[in-house]
């Protein structure tokens, strides 16, 4: 994996060499980038023999960017998003444990990414940072649970404990690496105000994709909640739309 | 040198490049004096509004009112790209004399001669014509051709007669209707349609030829002007005149080049006055003879004359047409045609400088284009194509081999160079040609001789005389089927120890000056050590020129969009070519870049300069940009002009630049909606319809007057929307990369 990224730096460090114009030789930029993406996960799960609606998953960014060639800029960017997974089932059982839970809970992230914007001047024409652009991202993300809202989905029985607030099971998701790929159009108003409407499609390398699953989410440990907390997380990068709001730092010299 | 030194031969090059007194030894080209005209002031968005006031809008239909503001708004922004294209001319001596005759010819109708504003317009064709606001354009090649002033009178009748009858006009009117199938036109394939179109064009030449006549019959011109106009126009494909080619011009000391390399009889003019004109915009030669002798009637020659106003002046002019014409050949790179026009003028003028140049151009074209292969295939028309004397010039230029005609241009141009040892475009070509003989062909200083051996002069003369042992036996049988209908193949004996170029240079090696500089080419290296050998790299798409300053001529932006009927939008154009000139200040200035422009829009009456200036550079960038595209470096023809203009303006580069701004027409509808099937791509296609396919193009030439190349070539495309932000992100670009 290391090679692989250490490849992308160097081609793309290669690719970088040449001059940098910027916008008015204005090169630094700042945005905030709301996104939003469907839920595909829950597409079809069920509660009993209802099919529940398409969820959407939130997301907010804020990328720094920065020119590095005239087609090239670099994006280093946190990105903080909110995902519900939905009808829970959880329970685990041995001799002195009796355990369970059923219902949604709320997910957090937080991801670093590094992406790589090309806005291609001799295929597309754009000099960084304005026009259209192809963009390649790197994110490491970490989830953790932030709230969870028990539901009587199996209705109570004496034989299982059942946890009514899931944040009280200790577990730690796992950090997991992303990658992206997206494009989109980045425009210039009055020479330092930014707007970039994009888009982006996206998989884990921790967690490859598997197949949409139509049913609930069903585990019995921390480590299976882990990982398919984990991989709703990715699938939030499935498709996602931006809208960002920047602003154009003047020329350093 | 000092400061007032300085300023005062500056000001001394500013005025010596334009003067108005044309000394034909130094010929420096026709260009604008005085006052610059409202023709050209105005803008063409006002000259629009204007027209548009005058109109009638009582009685007339919402059609006739809608296919007036196409024609006015089409024929203003046309007249005018014209106007400033350089090739215009005002003020100067055969302007104010085609406006002499234009008097005389209207003495009784004062409005007339008022509306009617005759210019020259700087072009090989013979030919003369009329915009629809009363301008009328005669090309210095029609003045080169006309034998005297009543014939020009004639044709100035004819053109003011389009202006009189609105033929502009009707005609645009009647391919509105031709376009739309309307009346007469219903049902018509496409064919018909443009038959049409030349039937109505013939009718209303026809018409104008008579109207002519009876205006012609009220002047004191010749009546006999009338068919000789017509004779005239009939031979006007050929060079003005058909004196036959001296085969003894090359020769040089006993220098001689074979008989072979020349025809021995060129083919007879073939014009014929009853050609078919079906698909001709005018009628032919017999019938618009006949139409206007019969017009003419029995009106006697009784004090009417061949010249009105002067003949001397008329003489005058005729030769600045033909001087001019021979720049322009050359500046369109028909060196052949140059080279023919400049020998008639040398017969006149056999010591004058600026012919002995024209001819050293010619010669160095040529050699150039065939030492880079690419003389058939880019300037070249076959001899079989041409007529009468001119004929011998395509044939040995294009019979003698590359080799020999460096060689022979080298031995011909260097003379010219010692008569004028401060010319460095001679010493320039002198130069190239020495590196083109010694390393490009490959051939040995000491293969020239230097002594002619004892009947050398009848030897090595006539090629078909020569044994045809040293031909092969394909070249045999090639002789043998090309004898019967050519003349014969000339071959040479490559290898012989008297070919005839090895005598070439026998005089010329005795020159001390000429030897040391084939010996200094013959130790050149590489090609990029000899002056002239740099060039423009099209492979590099990225630049560092590292200017300070730069002149931008004439910034250019069109903007376009083909969903409607007039796709290009004339009015936005204008208003965006005004405004891009402060965003290319703009980023100037955050470069720290100084630039200076020159332009011909917008400006005011006294800014002729410019307008001399804008016409130069387009000049020479036309020339440029055709040897780029045949990928031949060489020197310009009117290079000398673009550094005096450097000198004038102490300012070494020029940018061109330019925008192009299309909204294309929204294409492949069904198959994007058929794509929304598959779901995701449902929001790329409601983005992709709901906005307009734009695109921008840039493009940006910068060029140095001092090497005479282009240094970059900058174009950029993106399907984007023209808007501010694109404009200053690309022409900021463009800037640093002249400045770094």
């Amino acid at each position: 994996m290391k090679k692989h990224i250490l490849f992308v730096l160097i081609f793309y460090t290669a690719y970088a060499n040449c001059q940098t114009p910027g916008y008015m030789g204005r090169k630094l930029s700042i945005a905030y980038s709301p996104a939003i993406g469907v839920g595909l996960q829950d597409w079809g799960n069920i509660k009993g023999d209802e099919v529940t609606p398409l969820t959407l998953n939130f997301r907010n960014d804020l990328d720094i960017e920065y020119c590095i060639g005239r087609g090239l800029s670099l994006v280093p960017s946190v990105k903080y998003g909110t995902s519900k997974m939905r009808y829970v089932s959880y329970y685990n059982f041995n001799d002195t444990t009796s355990e369970g839970f059923t219902g949604d809970i709320k997910l957090r992230s937080m991801a670093f990414g590094l992406k790589f914007k090309n806005y291609s001047f001799v295929t597309l024409g754009g000099i960084a940072p304005h026009g259209n652009y192809f963009s390649f991202e790197v994110l490491y993300e970490k989830s953790h649970v932030a709230s969870s809202v028990f539901e009587d989905y199996y209705g109570t029985s004496d034989a299982y404990n059942i946890e009514v607030d899931f944040d009280t099971l200790n577990y730690e998701p796992a950090g997991q690496i992303l990658l992206t790929l997206g494009g989109g159009k980045q425009e210039i108003y009055r020479d330092k105000w930014l707007l970039d409407i994009g888009w982006e499609i996206g998989m884990s390398l921790t967690f490859p994709p598997t197949k949409f699953s139509n049913e609930i989410y069903y585990f019995q440990n921390e480590q299976d909640f882990s990982n398919f907390a984990n991989k709703h997380i990715a699938k939030t990068y499935l498709l996602n739309f931006s809208v960002g709001f920047g602003y154009l730092f003047p020329e350093f010299k | 040198m000092n400061k007032t030194t300085l300023c005062l031969s500056l000001l001394c090059i500013s005025v010596s490049c334009f003067s108005q007194t044309i000394d034909f030894n130094q010929y420096e080209g026709l260009y604008s004096y005085g006052q610059v005209p409202e023709d050209f002031t105005k803008l063409s968005s006002e000259k629009y509004l204007e027209d548009m006031e005058k109109m009638n809008t009582n009685n007339t239909s919402e059609q006739n009112l809608k296919s007036a503001d196409n024609y006015y708004l089409q024929s203003n922004f046309i007249t005018d790209e014209i106007l400033h294209n350089g090739r215009v001319v005002f003020g100067d001596p055969v302007t104010n004399y085609l406006n002499e005759i234009k008097s005389e010819l209207l003495k009784g109708f004062p409005d007339l001669n008022n509306a009617i504003r005759i210019y020259t317009f700087k072009s090989k064709e013979v030919n003369a014509f009329t915009f629809g606001n009363g301008i009328v354009l005669v090309s210095t090649g029609l003045m080169a051709q006309v034998k005297n002033e009543a014939q020009l009178a004639f044709i100035l009748c004819h053109e003011f007669e389009h202006y009189i009858e609105k033929h502009s006009f009707t005609s645009y009117v009647e391919s509105t209707k031709r376009s739309r199938g309307d009346g007469a036109y219903k049902n018509l394939n496409k064919v018909a349609l443009e038959m049409e179109r030349y039937k109505y064009s013939k009718d209303l030449e026809g018409a104008a030829d008579l109207k002519a006549v009876e205006l012609f019959k009220k002047s004191k011109y010749s009546i006999n002007a009338v068919e000789g106009a017509f004779t005239m126009l009939l031979y006007s494909y050929l060079p003005y005149a058909n004196n036959p080619f001296n085969l003894k011009f090359f020769n040089y000391g006993s220098f001689r080049i074979p008989k072979g390399y020349f025809l021995d009889s060129t083919k007879a003019i073939s014009a014929e006055e009853d050609y078919n004109d079906r698909t001709s915009t005018h009628p032919n030669i017999k019938k618009r003879k006949q139409s206007t002798l019969e017009a003419l009637g029995d009106v006697g020659q009784f004090d009417r004359k061949d010249f009105q106003v002067s003949e001397e002046n008329f003489q005058y002019v005729q030769k600045i047409c033909r001087y001019e014409n021979v720049k322009i050949y050359l500046n369109e790179r028909n060196y052949e045609y140059a080279f023919y026009i400049n020998y008639l003028l040398m017969l006149e003028d056999p010591g004058n400088p600026t012919l002995q140049k024209n001819m050293a151009k010619a010669l160095y074209g040529i050699s150039v284009y065939k030492t880079a292969r690419s003389y058939n295939a880019e300037i070249h028309s076959s001899w079989r194509k041409t007529e009468g004397s001119v004929q011998q010039i395509y044939y040995m230029a294009e019979r003698i081999p590359a080799k020999d005609f460096s060689i022979l241009a080298l031995a011909k141009i260097w003379p010219v160079y010692k008569q004028n040892m401060q010319d460095k475009t001679l010493e320039k070509m002198c130069d190239e040609l020495m590196y083109d003989v010694l390393k490009e062909h490959r051939v040995k200083l000491k293969d020239f001789k230097t002594a002619h051996l004892a009947g050398a002069d009848t030897l090595m003369l006539d090629l078909s005389l020569q044994p045809a042992d040293t031909l092969s036996v394909k070249e045999k049988e090639k002789l043998t089927k090309k004898n019967k209908k050519t003349p014969p193949v000339v071959t040479e004996t490559k290898s012989g120890e008297n070919a005839y170029w090895k005598f070439a240079f026998v005089e010329l090696l005795k020159d001390e000056l000429f030897l040391k500089k084939m010996q200094q080419r013959e130790n050149d290296k590489s090609p990029e050590e000899i002056a002239g050998k740099r060039g423009y790299n099209s492979k590099r798409d990225e630049f560092a020129l590292g200017l300070n300053k730069a002149i931008v001529v004439d910034p250019v932006y069109i903007k376009v969009d083909e969903r409607t009927n007039i796709p290009i939008n004339y009015i936005e154009s204008e208003q965006s070519r005004l405004s891009i000139s402060q965003t290319i200040e703009e980023c100037a200035d955050t470069l720290e870049l100084q630039i200076q422009f020159i332009s011909n829009i917008n400006k005011e009456s006294s800014d002729v300069l410019e307008f001399n200036h804008i016409a130069m550079l387009n000049d020479w960038m036309a020339e440029k940009i055709a040897h780029l595209g045949s990928e031949v470096d060489i020197l310009n023809s009117n290079q000398e002009e673009f550094k005096a203009l450097s000198r004038h303006y102490d300012i070494e580069d020029f940018m061109w630049i330019g925008v192009l701004a299309i909204t294309e027409k929204e294409s492949g509808i069904v198959l994007k909606i058929i794509n929304t099937l598959l779901i995701a791509p449902i929001p790329f296609v409601i983005y992709d319809l709901l906005t307009k396919d734009r695109y921008t193009y840039f493009f940006s030439i910068v060029a140095n007057a001092n090497t005479d190349t282009i240094d970059m070539v900058y174009f950029n495309g993106t399907a984007l929307e023209d808007k501010e932000a694109l404009q200053k992100s690309n022409i900021y670009y463009i800037l640093l990369q002249m400045k770094n």
